[in-house]
């Protein structure tokens, strides 16, 4: 990794733009009429080109009203506004006089009610970003995740460190941050982190502050602003609101056309790509390509707007954030194991709706984690090609190349839809190279990676339901055998991190007892059934499932092959 | 680069120049040869390999001509040569040249004489889509595979051909470039299926050549041709390409093609092999490399190290390399069958 490397009391560091009021995001905000019309029209101008008769908008719009009556009547939130009914009923009117020739009121026609469709759509997504919330909650935050970080073992807080550490001695950051701050002032940077958790949104946006860098703009599941608190923050904080029951093509071209347009006007956003959790505890494998999309897209249109030379750029920075426990592990395995084999939606639940909830949510979470680490990948064009320094792209052979190039052909820029699909493939792909190659091996990842693999290999691997389905009584092995397991797979790890395949904790250089020691006591630290339990020289679990969650966070590696 | 066209094709060999041909009834081609002395002679004589130059074709021995002058690129240079020349071009070329190579080979990172079936990795054996991937900096790639026997194009007789891409603007461009009244082209988006497919059929066609040489008809004929293509699925498959591909014209409509034809090079292999004479002989006579020889070099690899079903590949193998009778190959090959038929379809 090149650039400056930062110490721990560095943090947080300056703001690479001082005044808040030159904040892409503050502009946006301040301007937000225009943005808004903005998007609106480039939905509609997407949505026009696909259903480009009046006819098949209208088949759409009766799918969209369809799906929106279901919606309503099966799954209503607290979140959505009151007169939600109302507006689609009246929506539903207009759409049956579409047909009448003679009761046809003036002016209303296919164009018009997609009109206020849209329009109810970008209102309620668009945020916005209010400088004195901002200072507010950065001034609190620090000190809230601080203290609580940064606490002595006391009777509110369990911490495995037995010294006083600083948050930044707890929370190690590895990549090039000096990179990515210079580059987020010469163009727009769009961070994509995995996705284990609820907590990821604001770990990250707190995160991205320490880094200096400007807020970030990025979606939120809309059930999370029926919660009072947060709600107030988070729209004020530049996050948009994302309601994943809404599948219709009109929303989701909305939702993508906020984060074109939002990326062409420089908002530094971030993407969870996954989509939702990751469900089975794996690194993400298969992106979402929607939102990343937005970002092919939006640099597309920058080379249509501005000569070569001046076309700002967007770079792409994946970034893993590795938990030792995921406290919703219990629910996501559930849910996993529940939808394996089975092609079916999952249910969005409403899991935090109430203040109450989410604050015990971010307690716990706070108070129970001991560290946590996060790096930071390749920064890289829309393409995947890494950036230099000055975010000049080369190619995997290290020929230094215009990203222009990709969006034209036989001399001319062309709009191919198709082809920027493929594009957005190739950066998918290449989100995923970076998630497992700058995946961090806590202790507790290796240590439940290790024994479900020998318990597999103890039932001479059979199906994995049967063997979830094994009383846990019933499960146990030789401490000598995991510890010799555990030892294979560290050396192993150790090869794999000098050639650059993986990122490895410092305590994975530690000695074999005190690795099963730390990762036991941390994985440990939040369930109530322990997915790892040791007595004598049994080493057993109270939880298979949870074991299994975590033991997949090392799948993929090929590591089973070294058991 | 102005707007008004003109194409590039890599190769000045007797596909390679039906190629250039083909293209230069609709714009201008470039097409790049790497000998001096072969560039001028054809640019002087206006004749190549028996058949004439198109007035549209120009040759030259400048790749910074032909990448400057031209976004899309056809390389049609044998597997053995590909790489090297894919790595001669690769500072030329950027992200907006497309290519779409015809080149029915596969490249192969280890020396294919001395590789361990056991030991070797799938991923070290290249498509040639996957090699320009590789070694340059193109992304829009694509093949042209399909019955597209030289000779017969050079001749001007119907035929019809597949343009694979992931990319659809390559299939477009592709097809525009090469349109014709008695050339048809599909498109494919499944590139790995349509390359496998041009490529695995060579060794059926030296088997087709050797049933042919012993005096067999057309009843073994059509169980070779279809068993083979059986056998080419299942390779494929090992190898991550679905079965579509192969029931196309690239697949079936290819195998026909090579397997009826004397005038294939991997055919001829099998048939004067079939007569009694000696590989080395056979192949030092070609001049031109058959790709079938490579491609059973490397099939036996794959298929030793996949475990996939191919007893005709194994047996051509034995004939060609290991001195097994061609007569007892025949017999072994009877023996083996299958009780369903048509069963790949299940795959």
């Amino acid at each position: 990794m090149s650039g400056r490397n930062y110490h721990a009391n560095d943090y947080p560091l300056p703001y690479v733009i001082d005044d808040i009021r030159q904040w892409p995001i503050y502009k946006l905000s301040a301007d937000r009429e225009n943005f808004v019309h903005e998007v609106k029209t480039a939905a509609r101008a997407k949505l026009k080109e696909k259903f480009a008769t009046d006819k098949a908008l209208r088949e759409e719009l009766a799918k969209v009203l369809y799906m929106e009556r279901i919606r309503l009547t099966e799954k209503p939130w607290k979140a959505d506004p009151k007169d939600e009914r109302q507006f689609w009923s009246s929506i539903k009117s207009k759409f049956i006089k579409l047909d009448h020739v003679t009761e046809k009121p003036e002016g209303l026609n296919e164009d018009a009610l997609l009109d206020e469709i849209l329009n109810r759509y970008v209102n309620e997504i668009v945020g916005e970003f209010d400088v004195r919330a901002f200072k507010f909650a950065r001034a609190i935050l620090p000190q809230f995740f601080g203290r609580i970080f940064a606490a002595a073992p006391g009777q509110w807080f369990k911490t495995i460190a037995g010294n006083v550490k600083t948050l930044h001695e707890k929370i190690p950051i590895t990549g090039d941050v000096e990179k990515i701050r210079h580059l987020a002032t010469k163009g727009t940077v769009v961070v994509v982190p995995t996705h284990f958790s609820n907590m990821d949104s604001i770990m990250v946006g707190w995160l991205l502050n320490e880094l200096g860098l400007p807020a970030f703009t990025y979606g939120a599941g809309l059930n999370l602003f029926s919660i009072g608190m947060l709600s107030f923050f988070m729209s004020r904080l530049g996050a948009y609101k994302v309601d994943r029951r809404k599948k219709n093509t009109v929303y989701l071209e909305t939702l993508k056309s906020y984060s074109t347009v939002a990326l062409q006007r420089g908002a530094h956003s971030i993407f969870f790509p996954g989509g939702t959790r990751s469900r089975s505890g794996t690194l993400e494998r298969k992106l979402k390509l929607g939102l990343l999309g937005t970002a092919v897209e939006a640099q597309k249109l920058h080379y249509r707007n501005y000569p070569e030379e001046m076309a700002p750029k967007i770079y792409v920075v994946p970034c893993v954030i590795n938990y030792h426990f995921v406290l919703e592990a219990q629910g996501l395995i559930n849910d996993y194991l529940k939808e394996t084999g089975k092609e079916k939606f999952l249910r969005e639940n409403d899991e935090y709706s109430t203040s109450y909830k989410l604050a015990v949510f971010i307690l716990k979470f706070l108070s129970a984690s001991s560290s946590l680490s996060v790096s930071f990948g390749d920064v890289m064009d829309v393409l995947g090609n890494k950036v230099d320094a000055e975010g000049e792209s080369y190619n995997h052979l290290g020929q230094k190349i215009k990203v222009k190039n990709y969006f034209v052909t036989n001399g001319v820029l062309r709009d191919d839809e198709q082809r920027d699909a493929e594009y957005t493939r190739i950066l998918g792909e290449k989100i995923v190279e970076n998630y497992y190659t700058y995946n961090v091996v806590l202790t507790s990842h290796l240590v439940c990676f290790t024994v479900f693999e020998l318990l597999k290999k103890k039932y001479n691997n059979v199906d994995l339901f049967s063997l979830l389905r094994t009383p846990v009584e019933d499960i146990s092995l030789p401490y000598k055998e995991v510890t010799e397991g555990v030892n294979r797979l560290k050396e192993k790890l150790k090869l794999m991190y000098d050639a650059g395949d993986v990122l490895i904790s410092p305590e994975l250089r530690w000695n074999v007892d005190k690795i099963i020691e730390h990762g036991m006591k941390n994985i440990n630290l939040y369930h109530t059934a322990s997915p790892l339990t040791h007595e004598g020289d049994k080493i057993g679990t109270e939880d298979l499932k949870l074991l299994y969650y975590y033991h997949n966070r090392l799948e993929g590696y090929g590591l089973e092959k070294e058991l | 680069m102005s707007t008004e066209k003109t194409v590039g094709v890599i190769g000045a060999g007797s596909f390679g120049s039906a190629v250039s041909n083909l293209l230069a009834e609709n714009q201008k081609v470039l097409l790049y040869e790497r000998k001096t002395e072969v560039v001028e002679q054809m640019n002087r004589e206006r004749k190549h390999r028996g058949y004439e130059i198109h007035p549209n074709v120009s040759v030259t021995n400048s790749i910074e001509q032909i990448t400057s002058k031209c976004y899309l690129i056809f390389p049609v240079v044998p597997s053995q040569h590909f790489k090297e020349m894919i790595i001669d071009f690769s500072p030329y070329l950027r992200p907006d040249h497309l290519m779409i190579h015809a080149t029915k080979g596969l490249h192969c990172e280890f020396d294919i004489d001395k590789a361990d079936a056991k030991s070797i990795k799938l991923k070290d054996i290249k498509t040639m889509s996957e090699l320009i991937l590789q070694e340059t900096g193109i992304v829009r790639v694509g093949c042209l595979a399909g019955p597209n026997l030289a000779a017969e194009i050079m001749e001007k007789q119907p035929a019809a051909t597949v343009i694979a891409s992931r990319f659809d603007e390559v299939i477009r461009e592709g097809q525009s470039a090469l349109r014709s009244e008695r050339f048809q082209i599909y498109g494919n988006r499944d590139i790995l299926g349509i390359e496998l497919a041009g490529v695995l059929k060579n060794y059926v066609a030296i088997a087709s050549g050797a049933m042919s040489g012993l005096g067999y008809g057309e009843n073994t004929k059509g169980l070779l041709i279809t068993r083979g293509m059986a056998e080419m699925i299942y390779i494929g498959n090992a190898l991550g390409a679905d079965k579509k591909a192969f029931l196309g014209v690239a697949g079936i409509g290819d195998l026909i093609a090579t397997c009826s034809s004397p005038k294939s090079r991997n055919f001829t292999v099998g048939y004067r092999i079939a007569k009694g004479d000696k590989l080395e002989n056979i192949l030092t006579d070609l001049g031109e490399v058959a790709e079938g020889i490579r491609t059973l070099k490397i099939g036996k690899l794959i298929v030793e190290h996949t475990g996939a079903s191919a007893p005709l590949l194994q047996t051509i193998y034995k004939v060609l390399f290991e001195g097994l009778d061609m007569e007892r190959a025949v017999k072994l090959m009877m023996r083996y069958y299958v009780n369903a038929d048509a069963e790949y379809l299940d795959l």
